[in-house]
């Protein structure tokens, strides 16, 4: 789930580092390991790590840029001396699109005929990409699958600003004017701007977890407000909630609260802030290394004993991966604490699968709700219950947003159709 | 009856057309500066000829209206108005549509423009601070804020840049950016020799655009039905600024996204110039003054700057929506007699304009210039279009692109929807003959663009009217700790230059 990030601007001059450094700020919810900036030096295109960049006197007229989550790029960036992409999934023939996006540039033909080129990869299932020639024109486009989002943003007459968030252009002081569609995208260079469309696939979706997890809440995602998707997600999950057993609702962590506040909104249970973060470098949040993760997730979840104790408590999270984040909650719940019942609300499907499109790089052997029957999860969790959302309601919500899903990973290709 | 137009582009084929649809018969002679095909055929098709000059030389339009001799001679551009066509050509004894040169200060100079407005308290007017030196103007730079940078003379609609600067974190580099865009500004301006001040540095508004123009004889007014246009060369409102890409008008004297009582406020405010004008230069204005307007959360209705003319393409717009004999009007105007006028607009016909560049325009006008390019007309007008010669120049029997918009096409109907279609479908007879790309606005008149404006104007309507009612039109209050309520402490370093007039 890397964030993508570009600027594009009309007139010389502005100060793209600064862009760049707030932009990418903007996306550490979708990476933090690489921070990759690619704009054009005196020699031509070049892709550093953004700190790098930093003392490097402006020649350039826009950038891309992306964030990751992995040190490892391959797939992720390709680039030379003439251009440079970035995508936003692994895409193993990403040197061929180089390539013939490269023999464009040769043919003077780039803002002619890319969408030819591009339509060449629509059964390779390319994914959304920006790239940057040594021109400077840039190509900002959004995989015909759909998957993941892409926002385009304008700045007076002079800047374009594309980003996977769509709160990416708002937090740069930029208007927010479209959402690309699935096979839309957009070339620019000084004297033309031009949108256009190749032929999307014949079904596309916004990846479940867009919605569910991965983009900010002040986002939207094809126009749809991510907040209130998330909370309409936690009424109907209230649905599964015996109100006579609970009496606060937490939403843990951060990224739960806006579920948690629909299921207590929904519910006319007192929804509580009941952990206090001790402020981390959020890098150490995004480690691989288990131990450094533990560090994070513990530094977070100071719990206000006295609106806890002897309470029977529901704790709302978005999802349940491998289970550490809740297994530590539970701990500090049950061991510091003293609940009198734990109840959790996971307000998406159990995910079973492996991401066929590789946006999540979980093994299912790391997957918990795909190694654990629910008896032992319960255990494993030391919870009273686990109630999880069932894909009939996230279909419902996605049906009800008219919108359609990816749930690959829940055993469910489509949701938000008629069944 | 003899008319003699002024002008070479689409403006003056529009009026053109306007006046030429009149029961008066009018043999139509044009004055340009290339051979416009559209305006060459209107003026061959009523009787009349297009004679080629330099429009904005007096001297040399006075020898063409005592050649041709005409009743009643419409000046289009701004140009001519700056250089004193119009005052020649009256103090000969014609009757002449068009600003004089002191009135057109209205258009040439922003400075004057805002400072009439302060000087006469007129409603709709933003905070300022002009400049003569560079030097003054960084130093000023340095801590303007939320600000709009502006050549203080009119330069082809070009040359704004708008530095919204409301997020502390980008501040200090956009201090840079603002003091490169006021010494570009500086630049361009440097080959004006009418102009003191250069450069023009304003509150920054936001908003919904549109342009109310209005018809006066220097006593009535004339109001003509609101049209917006679009200033951004690209789709989504994206890139530089143009002189206009296409606009929508109607239905009746409104746009789908402006009030009637928005129109009322609009049309004092532009009255209330016209006397205020009168008063500081001793002149009556006879011709059209059009008002760029922006409605916006801090007043409503607020000017963004003046035209002393017709806008264009927003007379594009208006062809196929003027029910009355559009040569009458003018004939009224200049003979003093527009009391009692009035104007007939077809309410149930909505318009659609869209203009058609050449790849360059606006920035690099000369690789858009010399493209050889070619137009299916009979087939537009088949879609029920009308097609607008603009900057394009007949050489033997091939059309060449002179840089600026090509064509500007104009399509109408019952409702925006269906007219938005046909419009789409006209513009793919148009073609490049050597490869070179043409571009124009998708987006201008989709149903998602006006719905998008409609959502904009309500959000600007909801804080303007809250503000109206607690009495903060364009004030703001600030209150400093240890220090108390200072008022107006936002625009106190934007303040208007109130020392007189060039």
């Amino acid at each position: 789930m890397p964030g993508l990030l570009s600027v594009f601007s009309f007139e010389p001059g502005w100060p793209l580092y600064v862009y760049a450094k707030y932009g990418l700020l903007t996306l550490q919810n979708r990476g933090e390991e690489k921070k990759i900036l690619c704009m054009n030096a005196n020699s031509g295109v070049e892709c550093r790590d953004l700190y790098e960049w930093s003392s490097t006197k402006n020649i350039s007229n826009g950038f891309i840029a992306g964030v990751f989550n992995s040190v490892d790029l391959d797939g992720y960036i390709y680039w030379n001396d003439k251009l440079a992409v970035i995508t936003d999934r692994r895409f193993k023939e990403i040197s061929e699109l180089a390539d013939s996006i490269e023999k464009l540039i040769s043919e003077d033909a780039l803002w002619r005929s890319i969408e030819k080129v591009l339509s060449d990869f629509n059964g390779k299932e390319i994914p959304s990409f920006i790239a940057i020639t040594k021109n400077g024109d840039e190509v900002i486009y959004r995989s015909p699958l759909g998957l993941t989002p892409l926002s385009i943003g304008g700045y007076g007459f002079d800047l374009l600003i594309a980003s996977s968030e769509s709160s990416t252009i708002e937090v740069l002081d930029a208007d927010v004017r479209r959402y690309l569609k699935p096979g839309e995208g957009v070339v620019v260079s000084r004297n033309y701007l031009r949108f256009f469309q190749v032929e999307r696939s014949r079904i596309w979706k916004i990846c479940a977890f867009e919605l569910l997890y991965t983009s900010r809440h002040d986002s939207l995602i094809d126009g749809i407000g991510v907040y209130e998707f998330r909370k309409t997600l936690g009424a109907r999950l209230s649905r599964q909630l015996q109100s006579e057993n609970i009496d606060i609702v937490l939403g843990v962590p951060e990224t739960a609260i806006p579920y948690a506040i629909g299921l207590a909104q929904a519910s006319s249970k007192p929804f509580e802030q009941a952990f206090i973060p001790t402020p981390v470098r959020s890098r150490s949040m995004l480690k691989n290394n288990p131990l450094e993760r533990l560090i994070a997730i513990h530094l977070k979840l100071n719990p206000v004993k006295s609106v806890l104790e002897g309470k029977r408590v529901a704790v709302v999270d978005d999802s349940m991966v491998t289970g550490a984040t809740l297994k530590s909650v539970s701990q500090i719940l049950r061991n510091r604490v003293g609940v009198r019942e734990l109840h959790l609300f996971i307000a998406s499907p159990k995910i079973i699968k492996e991401c066929p499109y590789r946006i999540f790089e979980f093994n299912k052997d790391c997957l918990i709700s795909a190694n654990l029957d629910d008896e032992l999860l319960r255990k494993y969790l030391e919870v009273d219950s686990v109630n999880w959302l069932d894909l009939e309601s996230l279909n419902d919500v996605a049906r009800m947003y008219n919108c359609k899903l990816c749930g690959s990973c829940f055993g469910r290709e489509v949701l938000g159709v008629d069944q | 009856m003899k008319i003699l137009l002024v002008g070479s582009g689409g403006r003056e084929h529009a009026l053109a057309k306007l006046l030429f649809n009149s029961a008066l018969k009018p043999r139509l002679f044009v004055l340009a500066d290339y051979v416009n095909p559209g305006l060459k055929r209107e003026a061959e098709a009523s009787g009349g000829k297009l004679y080629t000059g330099d429009t904005v030389n007096p001297l040399e339009v006075a020898r063409i209206a005592d050649l041709v001799s005409p009743d009643i001679i419409v000046v289009g551009p701004e140009e001519p108005q700056f250089t004193g066509v119009v005052d020649v050509l009256r103090e000969k004894g014609y009757s002449v549509f068009g600003a004089l040169s002191k009135t057109s200060m209205i258009e040439r100079s922003k400075v004057f423009a805002r400072t009439l407005m302060w000087k006469h308290s007129i409603p709709g007017r933003l905070y300022f601070k002009a400049f003569k030196n560079l030097e003054e103007a960084y130093e000023y730079l340095k801590h303007a804020g939320d600000v709009v940078l502006k050549p203080a003379r009119q330069a082809g609609g070009k040359g704004v840049r708008v530095i919204r600067d409301t997020r502390a974190y980008l501040t200090s580099d956009k201090t840079d950016v603002k003091i490169q865009a006021a010494s570009k500004i500086f630049d361009e301006l440097s080959r004006y020799q009418d102009i003191e001040y250069k450069i023009i540095i304003e509150q920054r508004v936001e908003g919904v655009e549109y342009t109310a123009q209005v018809i006066t004889d220097g006593s009535s007014i004339l109001p003509l039905p609101l049209v917006q246009d679009n200033p951004h060369a690209f789709e989504g409102d994206l890139g530089p600024e143009t002189g206009g890409m296409g606009g929508i008008s109607g239905p009746g004297f409104l746009l789908p996204f402006i009030t009637s009582d928005e129109f009322n406020t609009t049309i004092d405010i532009i009255q209330k110039v016209l006397r205020a004008l009168e008063v500081e230069v001793g002149e009556k204005y006879t011709g059209v003054i059009a008002g760029q307007m922006m409605l916006t959360p801090i007043q409503g209705p607020t000017v963004i700057e003046f035209y002393s003319r017709f806008g264009d393409p927003e007379i594009g717009c208006l062809i196929p929506r003027i029910e009355s004999d559009f040569l009458e009007i003018i004939e009224r105007t200049v003979s003093g007699r527009l009391a009692g006028a009035k104007l007939e607009v077809k309410d149930n016909v909505v318009s659609i304009v869209k203009a058609v560049a050449p790849v360059g325009y606006p920035s690099s006008r000369k690789e858009a210039l010399g493209h050889p390019v070619s137009i299916n007309e009979k087939a537009i007008n088949e879609l029920g279009c009308i097609v607008l010669y603009a900057s394009v120049e007949e050489v033997g029997s091939v059309l060449y692109t002179k840089g600026s918009r090509v064509f500007e096409i104009v399509c109408y109907g019952e409702n925006y929807n269906e007219v938005y279609k046909r419009s789409l479908i006209a513009l793919t007879h148009i073609e490049s003959l050597d490869g070179w790309p043409l571009f124009y606005r998708r987006d201008i008149g989709s149903p998602e663009q006006i719905n998008e404006r409609i959502k904009l104007a309500e959000k600007a309507r909801q804080t303007y009217t809250y503000r109206a009612s607690r009495g903060l039109v364009n004030e703001s209050i600030v209150w400093i700790p240890g220090k108390g309520v200072v008022e107006n402490m936002l625009f106190s370093t934007l303040t208007s230059s109130r020392g007189g007039f060039e």
